[in-house]
């Protein structure tokens, strides 16, 4: 734990630039071309970010924030940028990543999930939200089936310290590869959050940054207005 | 009255038996073999030749923290014996100039006859084929083999060794078998079900 506060980490995605990226103008080759040790451009990102933080909002909760370092992709099969989305490599799903070893020590110190029925250690249930699900959503995994069921949250201990490598992992409900995101595999049939519906159903700005907030554990969700 | 605890006692045993074993213990099986020096194209492309994998993805721009194998190997066979690794670098240029096919400046240097290069060229030339594919240096093997081999190899580097964990986790034997090493996977949970990347993935290509 850094004496500045809590420590966050942008994980770094192929299609979408992340915060990093955009604010610098830097490109995925680039930052893997740059020289100097794991961390030395995120350092550089932090003070940047850190004075205009200081400067913009000083009471934002970001200033406790620093990056820790963010992860590329050195091999894809087709390089993204200008020319669209990067098509990953089957041969190297997690895109050999530099640097090799990144982990979010303080917020993913394990690999979450447990199956239906399990316990806490202190004896508590498995919140429904925290048990990793299964497609189909019945039986036991099956780890030599090629039928399935396979876990899309979760899953089997990976024998890698790295971020994108264990995110290569996430799918989607239909178990195909979610790009990264975890979340993605706890999406609702339909209903709950409607993002086009009416002005009543659609989230405003501040739930919507409250709902990131949220998920980056800085936050409670609140409530939408009446209900 | 000094109070000696069995942490202490525990501590000082480490340290001799260390102390003892260090001597022992291969220069490269680090962790992690810092590159020495940059590798010249030559060694690249004799790399190249000899495993029939373009240089481009034996040796990419881009690669994980910025560390390149190339380096790594390149260092180690200059430690290993510099005359003879600058006497196969030169005996490569001479075949490049003549513009001779990768494969036939293979065929020279690990072929003799019906049998293999017994010269000092031929005995690099495997040694740095087999640290490509499996990241491990195969001094004492190769002197096992060919024992006039020991005469272009440092005293040093007479013995069998991995180089590090990276080298052997960046063997290309993996990726010809369209496998993975034990204790690493790139793949994901359940990839067994599916089949491999091709070869074509992995920047291979047959002839």
């Amino acid at each position: 734990m850094s004496g500045i506060g809590r420590s966050a980490e942008l994980h770094v995605r192929y299609r979408t630039g992340c915060a990093v990226e955009s604010s610098t103008s830097r490109t995925d080759a680039d930052a893997a071309r740059a020289p100097g040790p794991p961390g030395k451009l995120a350092l550089a990102v932090n003070e940047q970010y850190n004075n205009r933080i200081k400067t913009t909002y000083p009471d934002s909760v970001w200033a406790n924030y620093f990056l820790v370092d963010v992860q590329f992709p050195t091999n894809v099969k087709t390089a993204g940028g200008g020319q669209g989305a990067a098509v990953p490599n089957p041969a190297y799903p997690d895109g050999m990543p530099a640097t090799s070893f990144l982990s979010n020590s303080t917020m993913e110190t394990y690999i979450p999930g447990f199956f239906h029925g399990e316990i806490t250690p202190s004896g508590n249930p498995i919140p429904p939200d925290d048990q990793m699900q299964t497609l189909p959503s019945t039986g036991a995994v099956m780890p030599f089936s090629s039928a399935g069921p396979h876990t899309v949250s979760g899953g089997a201990d990976r024998t890698t310290s790295s971020c994108v490598s264990c995110h290569s992992d996430a799918a989607m409900t239909t178990g195909s590869s979610s790009d990264f995101v975890f979340s993605l595999s706890r999406a609702q049939s339909k209903g709950k959050i409607k993002l086009n519906g009416s002005s009543a159903e659609a989230l405003t700005r501040h739930e919507a940054s409250s709902v990131v907030e949220y998920v980056m554990g800085t936050r409670k969700p609140e409530e939408p207005a009446g209900k | 009255m000094i109070k000696i605890s069995r942490r202490d006692v525990l501590k000082t045993a480490g340290t001799i038996g260390g102390a003892l074993l260090t001597p022992g213990l291969p220069l490269w099986s680090l962790a992690e073999a810092a590159p020495r020096e940059k590798a010249p194209a030559g060694f690249v492309n004799l790399s190249s030749a000899l495993l029939g994998i373009d240089a481009g993805v034996l040796n990419p721009v881009i690669r994980p923290d910025d560390i390149s194998m190339a380096d790594v190997f390149y260092g180690l066979t200059v430690l290993a014996g510099p005359r003879s690794m600058a006497n196969l670098l030169a005996a490569y240029d001479v075949m490049e100039n003549q513009h001779l096919r990768p494969d036939q400046i293979a065929q020279a240097l690990l072929v003799s006859g019906n049998g293999p290069n017994t010269s000092l060229n031929g005995a690099f030339s495997r040694l740095i084929t087999l640290m490509w594919l499996y990241g491990t240096w195969y001094g004492h093997t190769e002197i096992t083999n060919i024992p006039t081999s020991a005469s272009g190899i440092a005293a040093d580097y007479q013995k069998d060794f991995v180089i590090s964990s990276r080298a052997y986790k960046s063997g290309w034997i993996w990726r010809v078998a369209q496998t993975h090493p034990m204790g690493f996977s790139q793949f994901s949970f359940g990839s067994w079900a599916s089949a491999p990347p091709s070869l074509a993935d992995y920047g291979i290509t047959l002839a």
